[in-house]
């Protein structure tokens, strides 16, 4: 690590003069055809970052914050997979589709305690954002196969019956 | 659709023709005479055993009028004023088409077959009544004796198998050279160039930041 | 990978699909499969049937045949041969229902054959073969008087048959026929002048005795029957009696095979008997005007059996006719539970080697038949139970183990005082009960006596309440407790001098004041009758678990009109019923309910029917006062009494429970059942303007009056029946336009919204219900109706539905679902597309090929278990079973196969101890690698 870190710095130095006649070349002259300065921008900032080992943290735990928002897709085409039927398989589907990022949001603050610098509460908020994501989509699964109790029907079960007022009786008379 | 109203209303014309048919036939009843049904039932081939014809009796009209049976199966229905009888012969042992008499105020007989839905279709039958069992009464369901092919092909142990085939084979298959060669091309073929999120993200949030404190440099420097 | 994913998933979807497919047909399998579905071993398991005949009307030992039998003939249109020996029943044929089947007259059987006249005009002569029960011949005597057929006689001998009619003011018709063919042999005219509508006349062969006059100066004349030329003989009453006898006078013939008849005078006190010949002989003794007489012949010699029955014994005291000798070697006395007030109705006594038995059919007034061997009764028959009018099934009590634990946990002292010396004797009590439960096992064990209990073992509740008491009311004012497990009649009891309510076709009330639950107090029944001289109502009270009198018979000193048991109890758990008089009075039964019932009196509503007014009337009660309830009419409904009649009122169970208030659409949307617990159906059948038979059908709330709905048939007409539950009817008619019975049903709902999701009031609910309905085909005729009934209301209701060709269907109420869709493409679940014709399943019979016959009613009650439900049909036969509507859902099937599971469950554990070894012996030995 410390190693290459100083291999960084060295090449920091090395082509810091070159860097330099960029920039003012950048102002006076025009550039080439075909040449956009941001890309170059991006590729310049590119490599200077990618040499950064903060930098590389940051990647990191984005990859993390970001890891559950790359899951709807998959989420999306397991979804599709499943089906609307109602049957073990599609259940456990969405059972799980719905479990892990609620479990993953009570594990928040576990995920997150490694993670430290300034972009930590960006990427908490993406996270807990893209696992939101998750659980909405489950949950309009749950919806488009009925499993919400959103109906009245649903609630059948815990209507009470009616109790009765009056009471009578009677019939055909006897004699 | 058209067809569909077409079929109903043929269907009304016939039963309201029917209806006719049954009002003169009913206007027409005014003799008081009595008339016997006469028929023959006959038992179950081989379960004819004694007494089948004790067990046996003919109803007319659900119990209006009675037959039992001699000892050959035949029987009358005696005392039957002219009318339409559904003639049903009771045995718990066997199923009886049932037949539909009919005797005009004439004394004309005629028997048909008992079309409850269709009244007005007629399909003539012999008159002295030949019933003859259609099949012998099911009561029992079967017990289900269990057996491995149905073990087997019970959906929720196929949907266990099939997963279980797919995990065993598909390693299998991945080992194998070519196919390997070919998912690593699919694979590479996916693998399109796309640029990280998080790369992206990250750059974009601390390269603005870096930029901001950049220009923020640069402009100190300008003054 | 995407196109093998592709494919994969292409696979898995079809699968689904197929299992989605496989799940429909599951279901429509189940479908119409929902019956009980019996499995052949389990016939007799859970079911068992009795046969019965009916109340004897004539009867005649079987002397000729080589099987010694009795052949009888009964008031429920019955001819049937018994066991000599065991009373069971060898042959029986069941003739038309009511009227068309009546028999008039049965004979032949000395001269070995069997000869029945039967219906009503005109008669239908039967021949019937003795030994099997075959018919021989069958033909419809030709009758031209149709309302003259009650004083027609008839008189079968040596192969023919005689018609005798008396013709007013001239002559006595006698028309000979052949027995088997129906030829007509003669016809006679013995003139008779004398004969007028009031002449009271006997048959005794080959003479009819006429009595004219009833004062002192009354004659009797004999005319025989055979001569044309003959002169009437007269013997005057005075020649009789002698002097000083009373009238109204009674003529009776003497049941047996010679022409004797008796003559009853001064109010039925005393009897004598006339020997009717050429020259008719009075015999000069006078005969306890109560005893049945019965003549016997013992080698030509004619011997006169007196039967009377006092306190319990029965007498037959045996004379010589002629001479009055007394002859004790036949004369017998008998004392038998299962005799009252018997009459020989049939006696041979055959010289065998060591003398003269004597076999007596007795037939009691409780409708039980007995065979008496000298002075053995050899067997008895409850035929009473051939015509059942009411019927409840009552749990029964816990077993003394059960009732002792009981005990313990409901000690009232305990509730009071609260320190660790309650707790210790509460241990102590504990440990009392339980040694006592180790004694009873150890002694259970070492097959010792078990302790004296009150009750027998085996009537107690079992785990799932399916073993209980079916109390039964017959007819003839005899009581039963049957226990359901196999049928066997526990207890009998007679309450005599009682009589069904006559308006209402001789039904008897029973109500359950008290079940078995509330130990220690007995469970208590109550009848309501009418009493048999003055035709006041009566009350009676029984425990219908042992059959015992409670209270004794009490005479209410007023006729009743109605009656209704309240719906709660007083502090012994006592139900009290309001009884509704002729004058519009109610009546508290116990009187201790009083202040309970008032208490309720606010709510509390009475309505009547009155069936040849055709008002129906509502009686409120809520100006009662606290000593006295006060009834108060509150409406009254007249339906159009010229030319339609009420034939139904048909209120719901009230211990019926509705579990689910709604019903779900297809959208997922709930429609709320309209159940109101105060609608009663009426029916009203009659003919309509166009001279056609009509049937209309009226639903009303009877607490407010409210007419709710009400549907015409046009051309249809009975049998009607109707089954009313939770928020829906079903009833059957025969349509007369198409010739087919239908089955209509009607469903009634509140709408999306419940206007009131609390309570229900039949005051404030104005708006009215949607009104479903529908009809369908139905392919045979229908006797009874009843629906099944479960203590939560959870399971699917199905309909008891008894049929004519003597089967019991349990049909799904979802094939009567009057939302049954025509289109087929609106699908609600659960509901099967509409089809005109409801089939018959073969295995919906739940009674299999134990035909009962001549269904007269269905009882359901529920279980124990919710999914269980018991039902009993009676009629001429006894059928007692229980049927499943949603399959046996909360107990496991009998044929649950443990093997399997627990051969599965063990190769399951371990196969995964094995391969958890395997897979560590694989890591290890890769470790190595």
């Amino acid at each position: 690590m410390t190693a290459i870190k100083q291999n960084t710095k060295r090449s920091k130095w090395a082509l810091d003069f070159a860097h330099k006649n960029k920039q003012e070349k950048n102002v006076d002259i025009a550039s080439p055809p075909g040449y956009t300065p941001a890309v170059a921008l991006f590729h310049a900032v590119d490599s200077i970052r990618e040499s950064d080992s903060n930098h590389l943290i940051i990647k990191k735990s984005w990859d993390l914050a970001l890891g559950p928002l790359k899951q709807v897709p998959m989420n999306l085409f397991i979804m599709y997979m499943a089906g609307n039927s109602i049957s073990i398989f599609p259940i456990m589907m969405v059972g799980m589709l719905i479990i892990r990022p609620v479990k993953a949001l009570f594990t928040l603050q576990q995920t997150f305690k490694v993670i430290e610098g300034t972009h930590a509460f960006g990427q908490k908020f993406v996270y807990f954002l893209g696992q939101l994501v998750n659980i909405a989509l489950a949950l309009y699964k749950c919806q488009s196969m009925g499993l919400l109790p959103t109906h009245a029907s649903d609630w059948l079960a815990f209507v009470e019956p009616q109790a009765r007022l009056e009471y009578s009786s009677g019939g055909f008379i006897y004699v | 659709m058209i067809m569909y109203k077409s079929a109903i209303f043929l269907f009304f014309i016939i039963v309201s023709t029917s209806n006719k048919y049954v009002i003169a036939e009913n206007d027409e009843d005014t003799s008081t005479d009595l008339y016997v049904i006469e028929g023959k039932v006959f038992p179950w081939e081989n379960g004819a055993s004694n007494g089948w014809q004790l067990m046996t009796h003919v109803m007319a009209n659900g119990g209006e009028h009675y037959g039992f049976l001699r000892e050959d199966g035949t029987f009358i229905i005696s005392n039957v004023p002219s009318g339409s009888y559904i003639i049903e012969v009771v045995n718990p042992n066997c199923v009886y088409e049932p037949v539909r008499v009919e005797i005009n105020s004439k004394g004309k007989f005629r028997a048909r077959k008992v079309n409850l839905i269709q009244t007005s279709q007629v399909i003539q039958v012999p008159y002295p009544l030949k019933m003859r069992p259609l099949t012998p009464f099911r009561y029992f369901q079967v017990r289900e004796q269990w057996r491995v092919t149905d073990f087997l092909f019970n959906p929720m142990v196929l949907m266990m198998i099939l997963p279980l085939l797919l995990i065993m084979i598909i390693p299998k298959i991945m080992n194998d050279p070519e196919t390997r060669k070919e998912m690593e091309q699919l694979n590479n073929f996916t693998n399109y160039n796309m640029p990280e999120m998080s790369e992206v993200i990250t750059s974009f949030l601390s390269g603005g930041e870096k930029q901001k404190s950049k220009a923020v440099k640069a402009a100190k420097k300008r003054q | 990978m995407a196109p093998f994913v592709r494919s994969f998933r292409g696979n898995i979807h079809r699968f689904l699909i197929d299992v989605q497919i496989l799940q429909y047909l599951i279901i429509l399998v189940g479908l119409f499969n929902l019956s009980l579905c019996l499995y052949e071993d389990q016939v007799g398991k859970f079911d068992w049937k009795q046969n019965y005949v009916g109340k004897i009307k004539f009867a005649s030992f079987d002397t000729v045949s080589a099987a010694k039998k009795i052949i009888v003939a009964t008031e429920e249109n019955v001819i049937a041969a018994l066991n000599l020996k065991s009373g069971q029943i060898l042959w029986r044929r069941v003739l038309e229902k009511g009227y068309g089947g009546q028999i008039r007259a049965l004979g032949g059987v000395t001269d070995g054959d069997l000869v029945s006249v039967s219906g009503g005009v005109p008669a239908i002569v039967r021949a019937w073969d003795l030994a099997t029960g075959h018919i021989l011949h069958e033909w419809p005597i030709a009758e031209q008087n149709h309302d003259r057929i009650k004083d027609v006689k008839w008189h079968i001998k040596d192969g023919t048959l005689h018609h005798i009619l008396p013709i007013y003011n001239s002559a006595v018709e006698v028309t000979s026929y052949d027995s088997k063919t129906g030829d007509k042999l003669k016809t006679r005219r013995v003139s008779a002048p004398f004969i007028t509508q009031e002449t009271e006349c006997v048959l005794a062969a080959p003479y009819l005795a006429c009595l004219k006059g009833d004062s002192s100066l009354a004659v009797l004349l004999l005319v025989h029957l055979f001569d044309t030329h003959s002169q009437p003989q007269s013997v005057t009453i005075n020649t009789i009696f002698g002097a000083g006898a009373q009238g109204p006078y009674h003529l009776e013939s003497i049941l047996g095979e010679e022409p004797i008849i008796s003559i009853s005078a001064d109010n039925n006190q005393r009897k004598r008997i006339l020997l009717v010949g050429e020259v008719p002989v009075p015999i000069q003794r006078d005969i306890v005007g109560d005893a049945a007489l019965y003549v016997v012949s013992i080698d030509n010699e004619k011997i006169l059996l007196e039967t009377t029955y006092k306190n319990g014994v029965t007498e037959i005291v045996a004379s010589e006719l002629l001479t009055s000798k007394p002859m004790p070697n036949i004369s017998t006395s008998v004392t038998h539970n299962s005799l009252l007030s018997p009459t020989i109705i049939a006696s041979v006594c055959p010289r065998q080697t060591k003398g003269v038995t004597c076999r007596h059919l007795l037939a009691s007034e409780d409708h039980s038949v007995a065979l008496l061997q000298h002075n053995k009764l050899i067997w008895a028959r409850e035929e009473a139970l051939a015509n059942i009018v009411a019927v409840e099934i009552i749990e029964l009590p816990m077993s003394d183990r059960d009732q002792e634990i009981e005990t313990e946990f409901d000690q009232k002292e305990s509730i009071d005082v609260d320190s660790s010396w309650d707790v210790l004797s509460m241990m102590f009590r504990r440990i009392g009960s339980q040694l006592k439960q180790a004694k009873t096992f150890l002694q259970s064990i070492l097959s010792l006596t078990p302790q004296q209990s009150n009750q027998r073992m085996d009537l107690v509740r079992d785990k799932f309440g399916l073993h209980k008491m079916i109390v039964l009311v017959t007819s003839a004012g005899k009581l039963y407790g049957i226990e359901t497990r196999k049928g066997e009649i526990i207890w009998q009891l007679r309450v005599r001098g009682i009589r069904g309510f006559s308006k209402r076709s001789d039904a008897i009330i029973l109500y359950v004041q008290r079940g078995s639950r509330h130990f220690p107090y007995p469970p208590q029944c109550v009848l309501l009758a009418e009493d048999k001289q003055t035709g006041e109502g009566i009350v009676y009270t029984f425990n219908p678990i042992t059959g015992q009198p409670l209270d004794g018979l009490v005479k209410l000193g007023y006729r009743i009109k109605q009656s209704m048991l309240l719906h709660v109890t007083t502090d012994d758990f006592l139900r009290g019923i309001l009884i509704f008089d002729i004058r519009d009075k109610v009546h508290v039964y116990p009187k201790g309910a009083t202040a309970i019932a008032a208490s309720i009196a606010k709510n509390t509503y009475i309505f009547t029917a009155d069936q040849t007014t055709g008002i129906l009337s509502g009686y409120s009660l809520s100006y009662s006062t606290s000593q006295e309830l006060i009834s108060h009419k509150v409406w009254e409904l007249l339906l159009s009494p010229k030319n339609q009649r009420i034939t139904h009122v048909v209120s719901k169970n009230p211990i019926e429970r509705v579990h689910s208030q709604g019903r779900v659409l297809s959208d997922r949307s709930v429609l709320y059942k309209y159940i109101n617990p105060n609608l009663v159906t009426i029916v009203t059948e009659g003919v309509g303007h166009t001279h056609k038979n009509t049937l209309n059908l009226y639903l009303l709330d009877v607490v407010s009056g409210a007419m709710i709905f009400s549907i015409m048939h046009k051309r249809v007409r009975g049998p009607v029946h109707v089954v009313h539950s939770e928020n829906w009817i079903v009833y059957s008619y025969f349509n007369e336009k198409s010739r087919r019975t239908e089955i209509a049903s009607l469903e009634l709902y509140e709408g999306k919204i419940q206007s009131n999701t609390t309570v229900f009031s039949s005051l404030t609910t104005t708006k009215l219900p949607i009104v479903e309905r529908q009809a369908f085909i139905f392919p045979a005729a229908i006797e009874s109706m009843r629906e099944t009934i479960t203590e939560k209301g959870i399971t699917s209701k199905h309909i008891i539905v008894a049929l004519a060709n003597g089967g019991i269907l349990e049909l799904p109420w979802m094939m009567v679902d009057p939302r049954r869709p025509i289109n087929p493409e609106v699908r609600e679940e659960g509901v099967i597309p509409y089809m005109p014709e409801i089939p018959i399943h073969m295995d919906a019979i739940i009674n299999y090929n134990q035909s009962v016959f001549r269904v007269s009613g269905i009882h359901t009650s529920p279980s124990g278990l919710e999914s269980t439900c018991l039902v009993f049909v009676h009629g001429l036969d006894l059928f007692y079973t229980r049927v499943a509507p949603s399959k046996t859902f909360d107990v496991l099937k009998e044929d649950f196969d443990y093997y399997l599971i627990v051969i599965v469950l063990a190769a399951l554990l371990i196969s995964s101890y094995i391969t958890k070894k395997l897979a560590s012996q694989k890591a290890q030995k890769q470790a190595w690698k």
